[in-house]
This record gives structure tokens, sequence and C-alpha cells, in this order.
């Protein structure tokens, strides 16, 4: 006896019918189809509700339609403020982050003596907790007692106020931000040197290039996947900074360093502002949807697949 | 016949499983507890009257014990700690429940704001705890705390105002629909903790400058003068001498001014306040403002008595205690440390300085409400009725210092380590001391204070005007969203 597809004797393929392979398919991913739904979508479709609401979620709620949005686009200053901390944010930490990476992978790509503890190093940054982090530098720019000021005072230089000034504050997050990036980005640019064929360079340097020619037509082109890879989400990132500026700042003083995604949380966790909150969190999304949308689409004039 | 043999395994697991359930069930269930009451009964009462017997029916109250079944209540209690408070609070509640075994309290304590946020979340998801520790006014008027109004009045004979110092009374009553205090209001917040402010001073370097202590009826411009003689920078020069070095300080004259509850007394001794009376906009624009601005200022940039100036100079690591500054601003929570850490000089506290003819005082007290979503009120009342029963103020007193909140922390008992502390200053900024933060939302202006005087002394507004300026902007916006709704 033949099976519809040949085979002899007992070897039988038996098709299953399409809804019990579809069911097992559903159950296997079922979990994360439920944490997706739970956690994700669920607290999505809740927050798009409640920004057309002035809930406080503890007094009634009722429906305003679009007054929050009106609101904070028309009437709140610290929402443009906010909107400008945050674009200066990640306008200056997302190129430099981003610029520092590709050097620092470079260098560690070349194959010097002790490479691999370089590369753990300058890992270490992200693998420990943020708040960690911004407690550590939190003491680095103490006015008092911290490890900067003990600096600029070893080499001559007035001290700073760092944190507690409201014109060195934001930038003294900046640094924060750019030493805690540089090593996920780092791993990243490495994996896409090393896929970077030798046989490029060897060419070059048969027409006479020189390191930095080499740099800049053969590495540069040739990464720019990454590169473009980790401005998106550097930007992404950036513009929903909140857990460093919370510990370190909390936004002062006198908002120099109120990020959107601080005054976010501050709407809705101190001053019970959910549907307010809300209706930020939404602009915030759609500018970084509609920033993500940008970048892709300009990404034909300077990104090359396949190198 | 073997155990084996009359017990299966299924019927063991039966077994088992059904005393687990059983045990479950007792354990849920309600507890019966002997209680004494009382009970009015008629009695014939049997009694010669001018030579007859009378036989009458009358009255009478008599106790009779009954047997009544108590439910079993968990309250859970959320509050903030630091110090030896967690231990404090687990020693309490451990002791209520000694006294009370059908309350059982579960006890949810972090830091200051992750308690804070966290009750709003709990609040928010409907899960509010029974009792808790916190900042209450904008939950007061969100009409989530109960009103134990009734409570307190039912249980006055237990319960007597007299005993609390009087800014913890002012604090616990409220309006709810104005959201400001008011005497007449609602009683819905309950003083566990009453600080005081002072100025603590360092005898060791009033000694060495040859500057005389400060007396009770000090000013703010003796102040000023003793910071001058008291402050000397590295090379042992003093402010005004022509080579002294702001950057490079020694010895600070005075710290601790730079913030809301200083500038808020010093404004207050002037008349101003931080709103309008009748809460219509900011006051800080006002001249007992501009006053207490320049002061502070002048105190950091003009007699560079005070660190945090333009200049750069800063407090010396551990502030006080470094043994670097010799007078400070603070509230008696600081207590504690000093008087069990600070051994290599002699200290004292001194009262608020006055200003013309009068001195004000900042106080303001940690307190418990409770939430009106419990649904155990009668108990929850009960466990603050405990928390501020005089047992647990004598408790706070027994152990290392914690403020008391009531007029039995001025016994010998408390004052006693504070002997030669001058102990007589805080008892005056717990007497005298007026609510410095007692209005809805006031966690928020008070920030804008301080964010305001931190950069006006650093040289980031161009005058006390434009600082006072954007002050009165940030807090009419505050009150514009939480004061008139």
């Amino acid at each position: 006896m033949r099976s519809r597809l040949g085979l002899k004797g007992s070897v039988r393929l038996r098709s299953r019918p399409v809804w019990v392979e579809a069911f097992y398919g559903y159950l296997f991913i079922s979990p994360v189809l439920i944490g997706l739904v739970l956690f994700i979508l669920g607290p999505l479709i809740a927050s798009a509700v409640l920004s057309f609401t002035n809930t406080t979620m503890v007094s009634a709620t009722q429906f305003i339609g679009l007054a929050n949005y009106r609101s904070l686009l028309q009437e709140d200053d610290l929402f443009w403020r906010a909107m400008r901390v945050s674009f200066t944010y990640a306008v200056v930490t997302v190129p430099i982050s981003t610029a520092l990476q590709l050097i620092l992978a470079t260098a560690l790509n070349r194959g010097l003596r002790g490479v691999s503890l370089f590369r753990v190093l300058f890992y270490l940054p992200s693998i420990t907790p943020s708040v960690a982090i911004a407690l550590l530098w939190v003491f680095i720019y103490n006015p008092q007692f911290g490890l900067a000021n003990f600096l600029l005072d070893m080499v001559g230089l007035p001290r700073q106020m760092w944190l507690a000034s409201s014109k060195t504050a934001l930038p003294s997050l900046m640094i924060m931000s750019i030493w805690g990036s540089i090593g996920p980005g780092m791993i990243l640019f490495l994996a896409g040197l090393q896929g970077i064929s030798e046989t490029y360079y060897e060419a070059a340097q048969i027409d006479g290039a020189g390191a930095l020619a080499k740099f800049r037509y053969i590495t540069v082109p040739l990464v720019s996947p990454v590169t473009f890879f980790s401005i998106v989400l550097g930007l992404i990132g950036a513009l929903q900074t909140f857990d460093a500026v919370y510990i370190a700042t909390n936004g002062g003083p006198r908002y120099a360093t109120l990020t959107m995604g601080l005054f976010i949380f501050q709407n809705a966790f101190t001053l019970l502002r959910f549907g307010y909150a809300s209706a930020i969190a939404w602009v915030l999304a759609v500018i970084i949807f509609g920033l993500t949308l940008i970048q892709f689409r300009l990404q034909s004039r300077w990104v090359h697949y396949g190198g | 016949m073997s155990l084996e043999h009359k017990l299966s395994r299924r019927a063991m697991l039966r077994l088992s499983g059904t005393a687990a359930a059983a045990s479950l069930l007792a354990a849920c269930g309600p507890e019966a507890t002997p209680e004494v009451v009382e009970k009015i009964v008629e009695k014939e009462v049997t009694k010669l009257v001018e030579g007859e017997v009378v036989t009458e029916v009358v009255k009478e109250t008599v106790v009779v014990e009954k047997q009544v079944v108590q439910e079993q209540v968990t309250l859970r209690y959320a509050g903030w700690v630091f110090g030896n408070w967690q231990q404090l609070i687990d020693d309490l509640t451990a002791r209520f429940t000694e006294q009370h075994p059908n309350i059982r309290i579960e006890s949810e304590l972090g830091d200051w704001t992750a308690n804070q946020q966290k009750l709003f979340a709990q609040v928010a998801a409907g899960f509010p705890p029974d009792v808790g520790m916190g900042w209450w006014h904008q939950l007061i008027a969100e009409g989530r705390i109960l009103d134990c109004t009734p409570f307190v009045d039912r249980d006055h004979a237990e319960f007597n105002w007299d005993n609390y110092f009087p800014f913890c009374y002012e604090w616990a009553r409220y309006d709810q629909k104005n959201a400001t205090l008011d005497p007449n209001g609602g009683t819905y917040i309950f003083a566990m903790a009453a600080y005081g402010t002072v100025w603590y001073y360092n005898k060791k370097l009033f000694d060495e400058a040859g500057v005389a202590y400060p007396t009770d009826d000090w000013t703010w411009a003796d102040l000023l003068e003793m910071a001058t003689q008291l402050t000397k920078d590295m090379d042992g020069n003093q402010p005004g001498d022509a080579n002294f070095d702001p950057a490079n300080v020694d010895v600070w004259g005075a710290s601790g001014l730079a913030g809301y509850y200083p500038a808020l007394q010093y404004a207050r001794n002037l008349g101003g306040d931080v709103l309008q009376p009748d809460y219509s906009a900011a006051a800080m624009r006002e001249d007992p403002w501009v006053q207490t601005f320049t002061y502070i200022n002048d105190a950091v940039n003009t007699y560079n008595v005070h660190p945090g100036g333009a200049a750069g100079g800063v407090t010396p690591e551990g502030g006080f205690m470094s043994g670097k500054v010799a007078m400070e601003f603070n509230f008696n929570w600081v207590l504690a440390p000093y008087l069990s850490d600070i051994t290599d000089f002699e200290w004292a506290m001194a009262p608020q300085p006055m200003l013309n003819g009068k001195r004000e005082s900042i106080a303001l007290p940690d307190a418990n409400v409770i939430f009106k979503d419990t649904r155990y009120p009668e108990e929850a009342w009960t466990f603050m009725k405990y928390f501020m029963s005089e047992e647990v103020n004598r408790d706070y007193i027994s152990k290392e210092l914690p403020p008391p909140f009531q007029t039995v922390a001025l016994s010998d008992t408390y004052l006693a380590p504070l002997a030669g502390h001058y102990p007589e200053a805080l008892q005056r900024a717990w007497e005298e001391g007026r609510n410095g933060m007692a209005d809805r939302a006031i966690e928020h202006w008070a920030g804008k204070v301080g964010d305001a005087i931190g950069s006006l002394l650093a040289g980031e507004f161009g005058s006390v005007e434009e600082a006072l300026d954007w002050t009165a902007e940030e807090i009419d916006k505050v009150r514009a969203q939480y004061i008139v709704p």
C-alpha cells in the first residue's frame, strides 16, 4: 500500500487537520501573546482612551475630548520646555555616542594585545543597573567632594556646580549618558567591522590609500547599516530618557533637565494627572514614530547593505 | 494490624488534605474572644420603710461576661521610615497585636519617595492600605481619606487634643472642599512625629573666635554679624579682609539658610507668606519676600558667610558634624545622630532669631491617615488611637530620640539627654511652631522656592526681583491647578 507521498508499508505521514496545527501553534506562542496583550497592547489602548479624559485615577473621570492635547500643545510651557530638553539631549548625545562607539570599535578591531579586556571594560557600564550608574555619577558630580571637581582642582580649573546648576546640569547628564551608551553600540560596531572583507582594505592599500582614507571610504560606508541601527535606537532611547534624570536631578534645577519621560512620570505619579500624562505620552510616541519613519525613508541615501 | 494496612496512600492524602483545609478554615475564621459587657437589669428590692416591708422594682447596671465572636482582621499599614524607625514601627505593631489579638498589622515600609508614589499607585489601582503615613492633602482633596471626626468625638475621653503640640492639632483639621487647613474642617491627619526648627551652634568655634553664644532674644542681624566673625578661609582670612577667598573656606559662619523653611520663617517674621490669605495668588513678589531673598543672598554672596554662592564655596562633607560649620539651621530630626556622633566638640541649640521684636518658627509633623476604602474603619481607628497614644510617645522617648508629638515629650525623661545642649530651644520650637507645609500642593511649590534660592545664590538670576518673579509664576501655576480647581 502506498501513501499519497509514495511511502511504502507502515511508514505513513498522517496529515493533521489545519486547525489542529494552528491550535498547537497558538498554544506554543500563547505565553508571548498573552504578555503582549496584557502588558503592551492593553496599556497602549488604555492610555489612548485615558488621554481623552481628565482622570486622576482616584476621583471621578470625565471624557474631555481633545482638551488634554489642546492644553499641552497650546498652554503648557513645561511641555515645550521638556520637548526642548529632550531634543537637545538627543541631538547632542546620539551623534557623539555613535561616533565614539565606532571609533572605539575600530580601535579594538585592530588585534591589539588585551583587546578582550578592553571590550569587557567598555561593555561593563551597560550591564550595570542604570540606577547604580546614576548614583555613581551623582557622587562624581558632587560639588563638595566629587571626583569631577577634584580633577578640575588638579588642573587648576574653577570648580563647577555640575548637577546643581541649571547651566551645567543638562551637559552633565549628557556626559553620563554618552559614557553609559558606548559599550553596547561598540559591540555592534565590532560585529559589523568583522564582517568587512579584508580584501577591500588590501585593494585600497595597493591603490595607496592611507588609514584615514580607508576608514572614510571603506569602514564608514560598510558599517552604515550598524550606524543606522544605532542611531535609530539611540534616538528612541534618548527621547525616552527617564531613570538617570529621575535619580540624578528629578528634572531640576528649575526644569533644566526636565525630559519628556520625566515630565510624563511627574504628571502621572506626582500630580496624579493620568489623563494628561497619557496625552503627553501619545504625542511623544507619534513624534518618535515620525522621526523613525523619516530615518527609514532617508536611509537609502547613505546606508549600504550587502557590502 | 499495622497502620499501613489501615491507611492507604490515597486515604492518607485525603486525610491530610482535609486536615489542611480544616486548619486553613479555622485560621481564617472568626476567633472567639471573651468580652466584658455591661447590662441594665430590673430586679425587686425589699426594704424597710417606716417600719413596713416594701418591695419595689429598681433598675441596676450589672457586669456580665459574654462570649462574643470577633472577626480576625488584617490591616495594611504603609509608611516611610528612616534610621531606627523600621524597628520602632515593627515593635509598635507587635505590641499593638498583643493588646488586640484580633487585629494583625502588615507593614509596607520604604523610603519617602517610594512610599508616596506607591501609595498613589495603590490608590489609583483601588488597593490602598488601611492606614498610611505620607503626604496627604491631595488625597484628602480627592476624597480618598476618611474623615475621623465621628471617632474623635465618640472617643474624646481617651483622645485628648490638649496632649498634642498645637501645630499637630492645626495640621489635623482640613476643609476637604477648599483643600486648605481649617480648624472647623474634618479630622483627617494624625501626627506621629513632630519636627521643630532650631539653630545648632558649635561652641568650640565660638570660643576660638571669642564670639558670645546666641541668646534667646538674638536677632537675624546678630546671626549675620556672628557668622561674619566666625567665617574664615584656609589661610585664616575673614570676610572683609582683602585676601579672603570665598571659594576656599575653612569654617563657615552659617549653613542651612538656602531653603524653603528658613526663607518662610524670615518672610513670616515680616508678615509675608507664600500665598495671599484668600489663596487668590502667590504673594512672592511682595516686600517680605524681597527682604527675605535679599538677606539670604547677602549672607551668601555679599558677606560670604554661608556656602552655595557664585564664588563656589561649598558645605564641608558632613555639614555641621564636620566641625567646620559654626551655626546651622535644621530640624530636630538630626538630634539623634548629633547626640551620638559628635564627640570632638561641644554644641548647643538656640531658638530661631527674632525680627521686628517677634520670632517665627516652622514646625511640621509626619502623619497617618485612614483610607476611606478600608473595610475595617473601626479597627483602623483602634490602631490609629494606639499610634497616637502616650504609651507610644513614651516608647519614642525611650528609643534614641525620635521626635514625639505629644507634650509628654517635654518631660524630663525626654529632655535629659539634651542637658547641656539647651533643650529649651527645642521646647520653644515645639510650642511656638507654626505649620510650614499645610496646604494642598505645597509639596509642589516648596521645591520651587528652594530652586529659586539655589539659582539666585549661584548667580543665575539677574536680581532678587527676577528670582521672585520666576517663583511667583511657578507657584501660581501650581495654585491654579490645585487650590482653585
